[in-house]
């Protein structure tokens, strides 16, 4: 069973990692991202070829900085840097790919249909229509 | 006294099965393991159907893996089955929930702001990771059953192998690499 964890505001997370934001230099900071996918099928109604899969990037941006952390070693309490990664990711992130004239724009356009009657699809199936 | 011959044979068979039964379990238990996984959480990374993963048992235990590496896990909410996920937070870190909550692409506008993906942070426990999917839309993961006991993690995946795609194209073998990356 997972510990209870506090969820926090960005705005907790940037007084707390004030120092490390604002001066990344100092901390050693790298900027980094990882990618994942948003992905969709293209369903045939009758379903009588296995659907077309459409994925789209979702791109998640870390500060990954020292951070100065208490630890314990043999029972005494000692500061040492530690590599944390902050999430910075906000909605400009990813927004490049909603422009009208970004080169995926016929992609999304796909995504946004067929998510569009694949969500019509399995409304009627959860119906009972099909 | 002197066991007859059959006896003796039939005593020789069961041991040694059972040896080689032991070396089997110890290299699958701790050294290597080739498995299927199925469902389509980790697309595009790996298929829904028809891929094997070749997976590295040292990083058991959460052993030596790092942000962004795939791993084999067992399943917290039900631990007679695994998933493949990817580590989207170390121990320590800080990490949004779920940004792709207020995604434009798969939300309405009025989602998006409801949501508020975009605002709510964790700092991940020790001895815990956090594991999303590769298909962010389409994954049961942390954003369900929140982080991950370390203790959990049974492999690392570094390869793939697609056994659709055919003999001659190597069963389609890709290497499965770490998706956290210098911007």
């Amino acid at each position: 069973m997972a510990p209870p964890i506090p969820v926090l505001f960005r705005s907790d997370i940037q007084s707390k990692y004030s120092k490390q934001l604002s001066d990344p230099e100092k901390y050693d900071c790298q900027l980094k991202s990882l990618t994942q996918h948003q992905c969709t099928f293209k369903v045939t109604p009758d379903r009588s070829r296995p659907p077309e899969i459409i994925c789209l990037p979702f791109k998640r941006i870390f500060q990954s900085c020292l951070v100065p952390t208490v630890v314990k070693e043999n029972g005494k309490k000692k500061t040492i840097n530690r590599r944390v990664n902050i999430e910075i990711t906000d909605k400009s992130t990813n927004s490049e790919l909603m422009d009208e004239n970004s080169e995926q724009a016929n992609v999304v356009q796909d995504f946004l249909n067929a998510e569009k009657e694949f969500r019509k699809l399995m409304e009627m199936e959860s119906e009972g229509n099909i | 006294m002197k066991l007859p011959e059959s006896l003796k044979f039939f005593y020789s068979t069961v041991t040694w099965t059972v040896r080689a039964g032991c070396v089997a379990h110890l290299i699958h238990e701790y050294v290597y393991e080739f498995t299927e996984t199925r469902g389509e959480s980790m697309l595009p990374t790996l298929q829904s159907q028809n891929d094997y993963v070749h997976a590295l048992k040292k990083y058991r235990l959460g052993r030596d893996i790092d942000m962004g590496d795939c791993v084999v896990a067992i399943k917290p909410s039900d631990p007679d089955h695994r998933v493949c996920k990817r580590i989207t937070g170390m121990p320590g870190d800080v990490i949004l929930i779920d940004p792709s909550s207020s995604s434009e692409l798969s939300n309405t506008p009025a989602e998006v702001i409801q949501h508020d993906g975009y605002n709510k942070y964790i700092v991940v426990p020790e001895g815990h990771v956090w594991c999303t999917g590769d298909n962010l839309c389409h994954s049961l993961d942390s954003r369900s059953y929140s982080v991950l006991p370390m203790g959990l993690i049974t492999g690392k995946i570094v390869a793939a192998n697609s056994m659709n795609k055919g003999f001659f194209s190597g069963w389609n073998f890709h290497w499965i690499e770490n998706a956290f990356v210098e911007e």
